[in-house]
């Protein structure tokens, strides 16, 4: 019996019915294909189909915005992973992050990608935001989005300052008593805001489940809804800002 | 689809009947409604519908916005479907009908072709009746027509739309280089003047036309390799610092031991080392909000969209910048300094000694001395730029500039210059002497 050779094998499953159920246009190698591929895929579709050359130079956009939204999709996987082996209660907190760094495989590996992701999440969103101001990409017609992206850079902190707290360590708990101080100063309002933020009159397992239930899912639906606006703003916009 | 030249390069004459989605809409040109059994047509552009004498009486151009096509002559077409005669099948219907190819923002030759692209109108023709003009094709073609569309394509709204006035932009490598992006959007029709025909092509039609004159590549690998690669990048990265550098934990918790100092996450060290300087609510609360608030007024005050996509909109604004960060670095320090080795409560305290009243002197020394301060180092800033006659792009510059240094500046100095009691130390110092 003839071995049948790599090349015959890849036709015959190329040409599967499973295959092309799932593929519809081979691989982008001409001009057709490739704008059938982005413009029929889901994940890439928020791509134009063509991108002006001056608008795509890596000298101009640093792929910030990319970058954070890459930032953030890590921060999701690792989160869930985290979420795991995390229990939000103050006599099992501390306790389940230090199984996380000594008993659960690559558990170390997970929180410290964590940790680190969130602190270049708020850099790369930060330079993002300085990046189209200083190039004057919030000009009209991209006021709005200017507008969606400030509200991500805020909701990237608050997600950053809930997260904080999970470890239940002292860092953590002297870090939130210090911020929620600066949130209770709110004039008039001051008491509420700070009970708002505690949800009790100080650091409690109330405080720790409201700042968990924010932290994972909340502000992250939050986030995922801006974001969705802020790409497809970017798209009807005229897509990424250029020199006219 | 044609490469050069997405939109079609001629309109269909259209029946309106009843069930048409354009009947009873008014025409821009004479200001009628477009009744049932009339003919009408749809601007390839805007797609504002008017009629099919009125779009001939333009000079077959739209009303609207100026684009250039000509009337398809053949059967009027009731269907209401979207006008798209990709192919032009004019020859075939053995009508003499001008068919040239209109470039997307429809520069192009009219039916009676101005003197100055007279000449190559006829093979124009011929080659928009052939039907798609393959990519290769327009970039080699010798004939004088394609090298004559070529070049109207530059000067947008050229002959045909009253001499406009945009300077054309250098010629782009490849005009027919796949200026298809009209596939995905219809280029946003804003019918700013909707009752002046030959008014000036808009604003936006022009930026449009601009932006299409630059060479287009394809997302795929154009955009995705980059983006493919930076994602790459970035996990390698991110891998390899999160398998050597762990992060902190410390003891358990314990409300009855605070760490001296006790510090916010280092992104809101800044809010924290103002809280050091005056109110918390003017720290914690009253300044960010502004901050915010003002972040998000930008471009709100900000429209002029000609600077768009220049880096520091050009070398002015980028001396702006420069002026601003060292301007407000040298203004941060200094104030941190100065109410470090004077103490603006000690001092308001000792000259205004009848404030000693412990309400009134927390006012006036941590809301009301801090807030003028913070407005004379902000006036101050515009009064050093004001002698260029700055644009309202600089101011932003200068103040944006200002907010970003001051973030980053007192985030640095909370994380690694304080220490013990939150006072000064130098970071190798380890908490040992204080700073000054």
């Amino acid at each position: 019996m003839r071995v049948p050779t790599s090349t015959q094998v890849s036709e015959f499953v190329r040409n599967s019915r499973l295959w092309r159920s799932i593929f519809r246009y081979s691989y982008p190698t001409d001009r057709r294909n490739r704008i059938m591929t982005v413009a029929k895929n889901v994940f890439l579709h928020l791509h134009p189909n063509f991108v002006p050359r001056g608008a795509i130079r890596v000298t101009y956009t640093w792929c910030l915005g990319g970058l954070s939204f890459m930032l953030f999709l890590i921060l999701t996987v690792t989160g869930v992973l985290l979420m795991f082996y995390y229990v939000p209660s103050v006599t099992r907190a501390y306790q389940d992050i230090k199984d996380l760094e000594t008993v659960v495989t690559f558990g170390m590996l997970m929180r410290n990608m964590h940790r680190w992701s969130a602190h270049g999440m708020v850099i790369t969103v930060f330079l993002h935001m300085c990046r189209v101001f200083y190039t004057g990409s919030y000009k009209p017609p991209r006021e709005f989005n200017w507008v969606v992206g400030v509200i991500l850079f805020v909701l990237t902190l608050l997600l950053s300052f809930t997260g904080y707290l999970l470890p239940w360590d002292q860092l953590a708990f002297w870090a939130i008593t210090v911020g929620a101080t600066l949130g209770g100063a709110a004039p008039l309002l001051g008491p509420q805001v700070n009970l708002l933020l505690l949800a009790d009159y100080e650091i409690s397992q109330n405080t720790l489940i409201r700042w968990y239930t924010l932290h994972v899912i909340a502000l992250p639906l939050v986030l995922s809804l801006f974001l969705a606006v802020h790409f497809w703003r970017v798209r009807q916009d005229g897509g990424i800002s250029q020199p006219l | 689809m044609a490469a050069d030249g997405s939109k079609p390069a001629l309109i269909s004459v259209r029946q309106t009947t009843a069930e048409s989605k354009w009947a009873g809409s008014t025409c821009p040109k004479c200001s009628k409604p477009i009744q049932p059994g009339e003919q009408a047509v749809l601007c390839p552009k805007c797609y504002t519908p008017q009629h099919r004498d009125c779009w001939a009486d333009n000079g077959n151009k739209c009303a609207v916005d100026g684009t250039p096509a000509n009337v398809l002559h053949r059967g009027a077409r009731p269907a209401a479907g979207a006008a798209r005669p990709s192919t032009a099948p004019a020859a075939g219907d053995g009508t003499p009908a001008p068919a040239h190819v209109t470039s997307t923002e429809g520069a192009a030759a009219t039916a009676e072709p101005p003197p100055v692209i007279s000449a190559p109108a006829a093979p124009a023709a011929d080659l928009a009746a052939t039907g798609e003009l393959s990519q290769p094709a327009a970039v080699t073609a010798s004939s004088p027509a394609v090298r004559a569309e070529a070049a109207v394509t530059q000067t947008t709204g050229g002959p045909t739309t009253g001499g406009t006035s945009r300077p054309a932009r250098p010629p782009a490598p490849a005009p027919a280089g796949g200026r298809a992006n009209g596939a995905g959007r219809p280029a946003p029709a804003r019918p700013a003047t909707p009752a002046a025909p030959g008014a000036q092509v808009s604003r936006t039609a022009q930026r449009s036309a601009a932006r299409r004159s630059q060479a287009q590549l394809t997302t795929w690998p154009h955009l995705l390799m980059p983006e493919f690669i930076s994602s790459v990048l970035l996990i390698i990265g991110l891998t390899v610092m999160a398998w050597f550098i762990n992060a902190p934990l410390e003891e358990h918790s314990n409300p009855n031991r605070t760490p001296n100092p006790s510090k916010a996450p280092w992104y809101f060290l800044n809010l924290q080392e103002l809280l050091l300087h005056m109110h918390p609510a003017l720290a914690g609360v009253i300044i960010p909000t502004l901050a915010v608030v003002l972040l998000m007024a930008i471009p709100y005050l900000d429209i002029n969209s000609d600077e768009t996509g220049v880096w520091f909109s050009g070398a002015r604004g980028r001396r702006v910048f420069w002026i601003s960060a060292i301007y407000t670095t040298v203004m941060n320090l200094a104030l941190i300094m100065i109410d470090k080795v004077i103490g603006i409560r000690a001092s308001v305290e000792t000259a205004l000694p009848f404030l000693k009243t412990a309400w009134l002197s927390e006012i006036v020394t941590q809301t009301m001395v801090p807030t003028a301060i913070i407005w004379a180092v902000s006036v101050g800033l515009y009064l050093i730029i004001a002698p260029t006659r700055p644009t309202v792009r600089e101011v932003m510059i200068a103040y944006f500039t200002a907010f970003a240094v001051t973030w980053v500046l007192l985030a640095i100095i909370g994380s690694a210059f304080r220490g013990q009691g939150m006072e000064l130390f130098w970071p190798w110092d380890r908490g040992m002497n204080r700073i000054g």
